[in-house]
């Protein structure tokens, strides 16, 4: 009996098939990474980068001094503003001038004084300087806070206020209606456990400090903020960035009430109607991150940002576009810049004269760009990695790939492993998508049904998992041989190929022979005999897919340790180092109320790695949103299913506890 | 002057090496890898390793033993990984261990389907020995091995008498 050819030869693939990219400027390194794979993204338009930036004063805030260039209505002096405080007094009259506690500083006593009760009265914080104040009250290029249709509402302008003529009714009811939403805030905050008396304090100090334009816009971003499920998570937020104010008031310079309002906003709006998509497009850990990044980017780059989010939801006329969501894309943005923080910081230019800040630019605005007046829902699906929303957005089940285009269920659509161990890597993805919606939309690229092991996800994949001990196995190539076996068979038995035609297939697909053309050409036209009895298996991708398995020598799917995976794909996005910690659900809670993805470990085929996006319910009620690399599937699990190991239940793979949980070591939750 | 690599004592191959390296429809580049990688283990794991990897090498008599294998397999297998190890998927050790059973499936597999013919009920006889083969606990993340064991049998048995049974029971369809 002749056995197979023992003379092999190194595995031959197709070349990586690379979906032609939507976005071509946002073409990634090869293999894909979050952020540090901005430059050959950016090389393309960097004609129209504005070169060798003004390096930026360093950490923690920027230094608005001499060097600064503000805005001439910025650069009033303080005797001019001492003025201006008189005048804002008398125009506002005594009911609108806050008593709160901040502004104790009499306008009569001097210059400076009297600027610090203007601030107080148009909502900074005691010592800023004037041109605080004219940017925090004046501000009216970032609309669309609340939704595309409902913009800030700008009713005292400066020279409105500076002026003695009739004041606007209309105006008065928003500061009136602002003043009660205002109580209730205090009232509703008090009963809120997520809040802690510190943030409530510093919450209660930021508002009551608020007159007039300033109260009527933070109120109605807090009021919006207060109706949705994520109330206590925007207040969090807002109290986070209060205090980065309150610590630092030359904040306020960067940290207006309209990019307050968008930051809170994206906490507390939910990304989706479906009950996994609760959470909004940012947590209080990218605000904080977003926040930072604005503080520390040059001006020219906060210019430019600027402008992207005044831009959002609106047409190249500046009409708001129907069915666009302008405070969605705002917050994707910010949430972008968030992962972006540390590259706005470097300013060297590299090997072609671009800096990593030149370039985390040059992403950011063409994101802004990419995504404007996108519908909200495509906009949500392609910006995250979950399925997070309650349509079927992806025929294919992971778990059957041998049947694409079957699939009913509508939790199922998230991204995928490839490979049969890849479920650390794959997690690590979920992690940076949901960090970086730039990467995100990478992902989404190349198509969330496409299981081909050669595409960009998939090579991440599998050399994250073989540069750390594993070894990839292609689930599709997998499944495949099941079908490529019936139709072998078929084809036999009707004798449409001969055995000798099937046995020079099965040593193409599983012996990896590397036969010359004129064989190739006779396997061609037996697979082809093969697909004609077969419905059409094994396609061309099944055949490179079982090739690809059997170009993986004796080897079987062997796994990885998980934080070499999320330092090397989520790290940068996250701004945080990934260690693995004990599983206390307390801790996890905090997390993911923060806005981190937990990614887990549990003992399901020996070890399976999957991520928890957030937490809703207390005590016996909590329940997690956890996603499955495996199935693609994003669902809830209740507390005593994830303490029993409960995924056979809920995800169908085998149950098994968990073991482990992952996270920067260095968090510490607020309460 | 006589070097001293030609003085070495040659390392004997072990048995389960020789067993498999008999199967026609084993890539023969696999054994090495392999061998080595049991070589690796911690001496305790290699030795218990060893002794499965020998017993196996034992079930030759008829083709029903290939359900005592599976007992063997299922009942071994698990304590070749340990329980808190942080990994995904099979632990280094498993993985190693379940890589040597499937060479050595090949040279059990090549004797005991050559059996089936002679067998009282050939057709019953082969059912159950593919059946069993399908369910052996080696082969969720592996369907090529699983393959290449099924083209072993279906060598060794008669490609006709595996096709018509096939046909007639697509699910013993690897």
């Amino acid at each position: 009996m002749a056995k197979y050819d023992q003379k092999v030869s190194a595995p031959v693939f197709d070349p990586p098939k690379q979906a032609t990219p939507k976005h071509s400027e946002h073409k990634p390194a090869s293999p894909l990474s979050p952020v540090a794979g901005v430059r050959q993204g950016a090389a393309n338009a960097a004609e129209n980068i504005q070169r060798h930036l003004p390096y930026f004063p360093a950490l923690p805030f920027p230094h608005f001094g001499d060097d600064a260039k503000p805005s001439p209505s910025a650069a009033a002096p303080i005797e001019g503003a001492a003025k201006a405080a008189a005048k804002i007094a008398e125009a506002i009259g005594p009911k609108t001038v806050s008593t709160g506690p901040l502004p104790t500083a009499d306008a009569n006593e001097g210059a400076e004084k009297g600027a610090a009760k203007i601030g107080a009265s148009l909502g900074v914080q005691t010592g800023v300087k004037s041109q605080e104040i004219s940017r925090g009250a004046a501000s009216t290029e970032l609309g669309g806070v609340l939704s595309g249709k409902d913009l800030m509402c700008r009713r005292f302008p400066d020279e409105d206020l500076l002026s003695e003529g009739p004041r606007d009714p209309k105006a008065d009811a928003e500061v009136t209606h602002a003043k009660e939403v205002r109580d209730q805030l205090v009232t509703q905050m008090a009963e809120m456990k997520d809040v802690t008396p510190e943030q409530q304090a510093m919450i209660l100090e930021r508002t009551q400090g608020l007159t007039g334009d300033a109260l009527v816009a933070e109120m109605k971003f807090l009021e919006n903020a207060l109706k949705t499920p994520n109330a206590d998570r925007a207040l969090n937020a807002y109290a986070d960035l209060s205090t980065m104010i309150a610590e630092n008031p030359e904040a306020a310079e960067r940290l207006t009430p309209d990019m307050m309002g968008m930051l809170v906003t994206g906490v507390a709006n939910p990304r989706t109607d479906s009950d996994r998509g609760q959470a909004g497009v940012l947590g209080g850990k990218q605000v904080r991150d977003a926040a930072e990044a604005l503080l520390t980017m040059s001006q020219s780059d906060y210019d430019k940002l600027s402008d992207a989010l005044g831009n959002a939801g609106k047409d190249d006329k500046g009409k708001a576009v129907a069915g666009a969501d302008a405070a969605a894309e705002q917050a994707l943005v910010l949430k972008a810049l968030a992962a972006r923080k540390e590259l706005l910081l470097d300013h060297e230019p590299g090997p072609d004269g671009l800096s990593k800040a030149d370039l985390a630019m040059e992403e950011l605005t063409g994101f802004a760009k990419d995504i404007r007046g996108e519908k909200r829902a495509d906009l949500i699906r392609t910006t995250t990695a979950l399925d997070i929303d309650d349509t079927n957005t992806n025929t294919t089940n992971p778990t059957t790939l041998d049947k694409p285009g079957e699939d009913t269920k509508t939790d199922n659509d998230g991204l995928f492993q490839r490979f049969t161990t890849t479920c650390g890597p794959t997690t690590a993805q979920m992690v940076a998508a949901e960090y970086d919606p730039i990467y995100a939309r990478r992902l989404h690229d190349e198509g969330f049904n496409n299981a081909d092991p050669t595409t960009a996800t998939s090579r991440q994949q599998q050399e994250t998992l073989e540069n750390n001990g594993g070894n990839a196995v292609s689930r599709l190539g997998n499944k495949a041989t099941t079908a490529a076996n019936t139709g072998l068979n078929a084809a036999e038995a009707s004798n449409s190929i001969t055995h000798d035609e099937r046995m020079a297939v099965e040593r193409y697909l599983y012996y990896r022979s590397n036969p010359k053309p004129e064989d190739l050409a006779a396997i061609n036209a037996s697979l082809e005999k093969v697909r004609a009895e077969n419905g059409g298996h094994p396609t061309e991708a099944e055949v490179n897919a079982i090739r690809y398995n059997a170009g993986k020598d004796n080897k079987t799917g062997e796994g990885m340790y998980l934080p070499p995976a999320l330092n090397a794909i989520a790290s940068d996005a996250a701004n945080d180092d990934f260690s693995q910690l004990g599983v206390n659900y307390n801790d996890m809670a905090d997390r993911l109320k923060d806005g981190q993805p937990v990614p887990i470990r549990n003992e399901s085929w020996g070890g399976h790695f999957m991520m928890v996006s957030d937490v809703r319910g207390e005590g016996k009620d909590q329940k997690f949103l956890v996603s499955d690399p495996w199935t693609g599937a994003t669902r809830w699990m209740t507390a005593a299913q994830m303490k029993n190991g409960d995924f056979d239940d809920v995800f169908g793979i085998p149950a098994g506890g968990i073991t482990t949980m992952y996270g920067d070591k260095e968090f510490e939750a607020n309460s | 002057m006589t070097s001293p690599s030609v003085l070495a004592a040659p390392e004997k191959t072990p048995n389960w090496v020789s067993f498999s390296q008999s199967a026609p429809y084993l890539p023969p580049e696999f054994l090495p890898s392999s061998q080595k990688a049991v070589a690796s283990l911690p001496l305790p794991t290699r030795k218990k390793a060893e002794a499965l990897l020998e017993e196996l090498t034992r079930q030759t008599q008829n083709p029903a033993q290939l359900g005592h294998v599976k007992d063997l397999l299922t009942q071994s297998l698990p304590g070749f990984a340990p329980k808190d190890h942080h990994m995904s998927g099979p632990h280094p050790h498993r993985a190693a261990v379940e890589r040597a059973i499937i060479l050595v499936l090949h040279g059990l597999v090549y004797r005991l389907a050559g059996q089936i013919p002679s067998a009282k009920k050939p057709d019953e006889t082969a059912q159950t020995f593919l059946r069993t083969l399908n369910a052996l606990p080696l082969f969720e993340f592996d369907q090529a091995s699983k393959v290449r064991l099924h083209i072993e049998a279906r060598e060794a048995m008669g490609h006709t008498f595996y096709l018509g049974l096939v046909t007639a029971h697509p699910d013993l369809n690897p």
